[in-house]
């Protein structure tokens, strides 16, 4: 299943690239982020040029993870979890931005099939339900991405100028994970989509904060030490410090 | 000012961090018990995923413990004898722990096991710290102090030692149950052990309050060592970033706990302890009443 996706995607993209070949052209301000210790989040500008007339849309979709849902309910007065499910390929972040609200460019079908809009969003689990329950369990992750500032439910705004520039600005909050994000970026005429742009911004651990993980992950046992010896100096500088001070 | 954690892989407010390390110091300095059994609540609610919580509490017990067991070493007070036997008692009992932890893990409804034996015992332990600690002020304001303790049968089974320290002569195997069930306990809430240890330590062993505390805190210092190795090698849960920035709040907050206690009585200390474990646990009953932020809560695999 999982390898047909992957193939079909490929094809798509590949497909689509031919077609796509000069109708849109686009690029970032900086198509790198670099998480350090400092990091509290970050812009990027995100510009093109398009052949053709018609909408913009731009999606950005974060790394896709697998999640175990909790869901709680209330017995006896009282909050419990009752139940649990696995999904699988849950996208990280998600964001969109449009010239036109999507449901104003009368492109439902196309937006569904290339997943574009938080409802359009697909991921794979809890197969064994029946889709009323899924989609219940769906909408609750959804729910809970949009708390977590993880997927942002307000569309963002693309301006066209010339009629053949765009341009929109991508906002990643400080929650985001490592890996690939994919930005698709699709022209829309008459519902149909015309066009298709794939991008990628690459989001990696940087600095200090790259060594500490690169560390605990690839030696935990030598990183457990030194986080214990760190711990014990320190207590003992300060014990020792604070006695000199006060005698 | 925010500070991006590495393992955690999310953003904290450093005040907010160097605050909450602040408070578990003067916990740990006062009362011996390291903290855990507050930050570990307060960082997950903060938004900090459970493992690491946990994880890198451990790693900040070790610096806040070693810091306030000094300051009792060197005023000898600290009955190391006794402070051995109980980390014997305590790493079998979380080493069986951690075992029986994996085993509910797999029968399903671990989660609200924890939290309700964790609540039946803050209730029970609080409650009765605080009534024994107004009944004794009450008899020291009429003048007639009992003994603490009542040397019962348990004191009595063999292999007795004597604690010069505690000024105890009694069996080593009450010490050697009460950390192992301690320890077990504490592997799976996933906290130290200090806030049980130490009313146990008083009401059932019956030390002095003062030793308690030093030798208390010799035996956290120990037990944090091992779950931060453990939890570095085997979970990969220990953020460096998280707990150095709690250990930097709470050294400060160790010596100024230190200093608090030279200053007031030890049924005050104790009456004290028992105020916060009782408010601990309204908390967390608050939690399971209150309607929650999310009906679904989002665990991600690694």
């Amino acid at each position: 299943m999982r390898i047909l996706l992957i193939f079909l995607t490929t094809l798509f993209v590949y497909v689509n690239n031919i077609i796509a070949k000069d109708i849109i052209m686009a690029d970032f301000s900086k198509n790198k982020i670099n998480i350090d210790v400092g990091f509290n989040g970050a812009k990027l500008l995100f510009f093109g040029v398009i052949d053709d007339e018609g909408d913009v849309v731009v999606s950005v979709t974060g790394p896709r993870e697998s999640i175990k849902v909790r869901k709680k309910e209330r017995k006896l007065g009282l909050w419990i979890n009752t139940d649990f499910k696995t999904f699988y390929d849950v996208p990280s972040y998600y964001f969109v931005a449009s010239t036109k609200p999507l449901d104003q460019l009368n492109a439902n079908e196309a937006l569904r099939i290339n997943q574009i809009g938080i409802k359009n969003i697909r991921f794979e689990g809890a197969e064994e339900e029946v889709k009323k329950d899924r989609d219940l369990w769906k909408s609750g992750i959804i729910d809970t991405m949009i708390k977590l500032g993880r997927y942002t439910p307000e569309q963002g705004s693309i301006n066209i100028s010339n009629q053949r520039l765009f341009k929109t600005e991508l906002n990643f909050s400080s929650e985001i994970i490592d890996g690939a994000y994919i930005v698709d970026t699709l022209l829309i005429k008459e519902g149909n989509v015309i066009a298709v742009k794939r991008s990628f911004i690459n989001v990696s651990k940087y600095g200090l904060g790259e060594k500490i993980y690169t560390m605990a992950t690839e030696k935990g046992l030598i990183y457990g030490i030194l986080a214990v010896f760190f711990a014990l100096v320190f207590g003992f500088t300060v014990n020792e410090t604070i006695r000199r001070f006060n005698a | 000012m925010e500070i991006y954690l590495p393992i955690a892989e999310i953003s904290q407010n450093i005040f907010f961090l160097l605050s909450i390390g602040f408070i578990a110091g003067i916990l740990s300095g006062m009362f011996g018990v390291g903290g855990g059994f507050m930050t570990t609540p307060i960082l997950i609610l903060g938004g900090v995923p459970p493992a690491i919580a946990v994880g890198s509490e451990a790693n900040h017990i070790v610096g806040s413990s070693l810091t306030g067991f000094l300051n009792y070493f060197r005023r000898k007070n600290v009955d190391t004898l006794m402070g051995l036997i109980l980390l014997i008692g305590g790493v079998l009992g979380s080493t069986t722990g951690v075992y029986l932890f994996r085993f509910l893990a797999v029968k399903g409804r671990i989660e609200e096991v924890i939290s309700f034996a964790y609540i039946l015992f803050l209730a029970v332990v609080g409650l009765y710290m605080l009534l024994e600690s107004l009944r004794t002020r009450k008899k020291k304001k009429s003048g007639s102090l009992m003994k603490l303790h009542v040397h019962g049968w348990i004191h009595g089974l063999p292999f007795r030692i004597k604690f010069r320290r505690s000024k105890l002569y009694i069996s080593i195997i009450p010490p050697l149950l009460i950390s192992f069930v301690i320890g077990i306990l504490a592997s799976i809430m996933g906290v130290g052990g200090g806030f049980i240890l130490v009313p146990a330590m008083i009401y059932l062993l019956g030390m002095s309050t003062q030793v308690v505390i030093g030798t208390s805190l010799m035996q956290v210092l120990f037990v944090s060592i091992t779950s931060t190795i453990m939890h570095a090698y085997v979970n990969q849960t220990v953020d460096v970033i998280l707990s150095s920035l709690l250990l930097f709040g709470g050294v400060l907050g160790v010596q100024m706990g230190a200093l608090i206690v030279q200053k007031i009585s030890g049924e005050v200390l104790r009456m004290l302890l028992g105020i916060i474990i009782i408010c601990l646990c309204l908390f967390l009953i608050s939690n399971l009443i209150i309607n929650p932020n999310s009906i679904y809560v989002l665990d991600i695999i690694r």
